[in-house]
């Protein structure tokens, strides 16, 4: 208990803190930029912990295959795009219900890849390994105190998250298309007015938003772990859907959300192993709950786009 | 669309032909056609993916069948599996026929069960019939609670009640985790889990192996169809679903029923988790919740949210569940391939019912025109 304390001022624990933070918040944050892209076009894709399973596994399955990991990101990528294609038909051209298709994606992602890695890898307890990215140390700026840890020293697929989440950032702040983007889902007629075809934006925004929770996906199941596992995604894609909620639907908002989620997720292991007297579990609770109160004192303020989860009909249909 | 055709001449049609022709009528207008075809539809993807794992799906599929509903072992299973799934899904009827989505059941479920086995853990020595009542009413306050915060979330700060309930799922799990390693936890066992429910286990029907709750399924299916189709509060719950806002206008408080709706289907998830514990299970263990909370989303929406339809959606699904098992212990076949036939399933019913929506607004659309048309002719004569 005394040493639990020592280490918890120590400036070496908020060090390694703040790394596992963000190497755990890294595919969590991918997944919730995607979600947020389809979410302002009015997309809710629930399906999300599906997307990213079925384009992890086929991810896993390239990097195995191929023994090259930038191959299985890259397959992840593509898979999760053309998953996401499939929803879009559905709830976009077909106008099924959103909340109930992206339900059964997810549902269907996790028996589905559950199904193929028993058949092709056996699905045993010792599944097979497949290799991971390197790990890239910065000579000196890894020396910064605190931050150095975290933000340079660590494996390739954490700055190529970086590097994304970044360029999200920047091109969603002042685009043309982010207008297009929030016009068709915060006012469809007014898009459609405009001469926006809503089905065509909104399609294209739930491909690209399920692209990166496919990249997302890979990023874990390739990147990070380099094995696959039934479940293996547990609930971080529904945790993503809540961090786009919490950062209020702005990718600044949504990757720093990203990054509190990763390190309460960190302070959950670390509590594991130290006997204290608050259980570990109220840190694996701890987001949920604090994203559920933001959401409860935000929602009058900075709501979600208007036309989330309403399908779109021309008047002259 | 009904048709009066009374007046027309018709040639007289054999009894059976006009018996097959108004169930298809009558499945063509409840939509239950759409189900059926979504079924078939379904189960020939499962097909493709059981040749693929290099089976027969004929013989899979006699398998799944035959080991489910035939045997003595294999309905009993299903039976006992189709409790849970129905009862948290006549809850979810209800709150999806308002329109209220309630998709936390699975979180309900587990508050329920971790404040049964709190109190019943207490009282497992006093005699059944003061433990079983005294816990599933604990398991229904419990759910119900659940249910409460998500609804106040929703009423009071328009918090989606997607979210709400959903990520209340995840609050729920740990504290299910931390409920069987710390203050319930059976000090005799070296697993995080719970005691027993001691004299709180549900007695046999007769010599059945099958308990009591099965019976409470069955009674409660027929009390949930009259409730919706006949009384008031079905009106309300249906009329909210059709348009809340005329509900509001004239018959209830706006907010009232979505956070009646959320208590009643927590409290039935709850009632299904004391069921399943203190009938199947007898402890609380991390794996209590087993995703019965999730599935019986889909088995509100394969039995279109309405009690009867319910009850076969979840004798069906359980029993695909049951023979899922026969068919991995008798041919190698993975249970999650039967497990993922299901959502595709609901996929195919929910792209049904968008174009059956689309079709009817079309054919709705047509009719309007004609209607005018006919008035503005009448109006120029």
């Amino acid at each position: 208990m005394i040493f639990g304390l020592v280490d918890i001022v120590s400036i070496a624990f908020w060090a390694t803190l703040l790394a596992a933070g963000v190497r755990l918040a890294v595919s969590v944050g991918m997944a919730a930029l995607g979600e947020m892209i389809n979410e302002r076009a009015g997309v809710l894709n629930l399906g999300l912990e599906g997307v990213m399973l079925i384009a992890g596994f086929a991810g896993f399955a390239a990097s195995f295959e191929s023994g090259s990991p930038w191959l299985g990101l890259g397959v992840g990528f593509i898979i999760g795009g053309l998953v996401g294609a499939l929803f879009a038909f559905l709830v976009v051209i077909l106008r099924a219900d959103q909340v109930v298709t992206g339900l059964a994606l997810t549902l269907f992602g996790i028996a589905f890849t559950a199904f193929l890695n028993r058949e092709i890898y056996g699905g045993g307890s010792t599944p097979p390994r497949a290799p991971k990215p390197g790990v890239w140390e910065i000579p000196i700026l890894k020396e910064i105190p605190i931050v150095g840890e975290g933000l340079f020293s660590q494996s390739h697929v954490v700055y190529l998250a970086i590097l994304i989440t970044v360029l999200l950032i920047v091109y969603l702040r002042r685009s043309y298309w982010t207008i297009v983007l929030d016009a068709v889902g915060e006012e469809p007629r007014a898009a459609d007015a405009a001469g926006h075809s809503v089905v065509a934006v909104r399609f294209v925004a739930t491909v690209v938003g399920s692209s990166l929770a496919g990249l997302a996906g890979a990023l874990l199941i390739v990147g990070q772990l380099g094995f696959f596992n039934t479940d293996i995604i547990a609930g971080r894609g529904f945790i993503a859907v809540a961090i786009v909620i919490f950062g209020r639907w702005r990718p600044g908002g949504v990757a720093l959300g990203a990054l509190l989620f990763g390190v309460l997720d960190a302070l959950q292991f670390r509590f594991q192993t130290l006997d204290t007297a608050i259980p570990f579990e109220f840190f694996i609770a701890l987001p949920f709950a604090v994203t559920l109160i933001a959401v409860a004192f935000g929602a009058k303020n900075a709501r979600e786009p208007s036309a989330l989860a309403v399908p779109f009909f021309r008047e002259t249909e | 669309m009904i048709v009066d055709d009374s007046n027309v001449a018709r040639d007289p049609e054999p009894p059976v032909a006009g018996f097959i022709r108004r169930l298809f009528h009558r499945g063509m207008e409840s939509g239950i056609a759409i189900v059926v075809g979504s079924v078939v539809a379904g189960l020939l993807v499962g097909a493709i993916l059981i040749l693929w794992a290099g089976e027969n799906p004929l013989n899979v599929y006699r398998v799944i069948f035959t080991e489910s509903l035939l045997k003595g072992s294999g309905w009993r299973g299903t039976l006992l599996q189709a409790t849970p799934l129905g009862i948290i899904g006549l809850g979810l009827a209800f709150s999806f026929r308002a329109g209220v989505w309630n998709i936390g059941a699975e979180g309900q479920l587990i508050v329920g069960t971790v404040a049964a086995i709190a109190i019943v853990g207490a009282i497992s020595d006093l005699p059944g019939y003061i433990v079983i009542p005294v816990g599933m009413l604990t398991a229904m306050v419990g759910g119900a609670a659940w249910g409460a915060i998500s609804a106040y979330l929703h009423v009071k700060f328009e918090v989606n009640a997607v979210i709400a309930t959903l990520l209340m799922v995840f609050i729920a799990i740990p504290l299910l985790n931390w409920a069987v390693r710390v203050p319930f936890k059976d000090p005799a066992s070296f697993l995080p889990q719970s005691r027993t429910v001691g004299n709180g286990a549900l007695p046999e029907i007769f010599n059945t192996n099958v308990h009591i709750g099965v019976l409470a399924f069955f009674v409660l299916v027929p009390v949930a169809a009259w409730v919706m189709n006949y009384s008031r509060f079905g009106y309300l719950v249906r009329g909210h679903g059709a348009n809340r806002y005329a509900v509001y206008a004239n018959e209830s408080r706006p907010g009232r029923l979505p956070f009646v709706l959320l208590a009643l289907s927590g409290s039935l998830a709850g009632a299904a988790g004391f069921i399943q514990l203190a009938g199947v299970q007898m402890r609380v263990g991390s794996g209590t919740a087993a995703g019965f909370g999730f599935t019986a989303i889909i088995v509100a929406i394969l039995g279109r949210n309405r009690p009867i339809g319910v009850f076969f959606a979840a004798i069906g699904l359980s029993a695909m569940l049951v023979g899922a098992e026969a068919a991995q212990r008798l041919l190698g076949l993975p249970v999650a391939l039967t497990q993922s036939i299901q959502p595709i399933i609901v996929m195919f019913v929910v792209a049904g019912e968008a174009l059956r929506a689309r079709a009817l607004k079309r054919e709705g659309e047509r009719e309007a025109a004609i209607v005018a048309s006919q008035l503005r002719s009448e109006v120029q004569t």
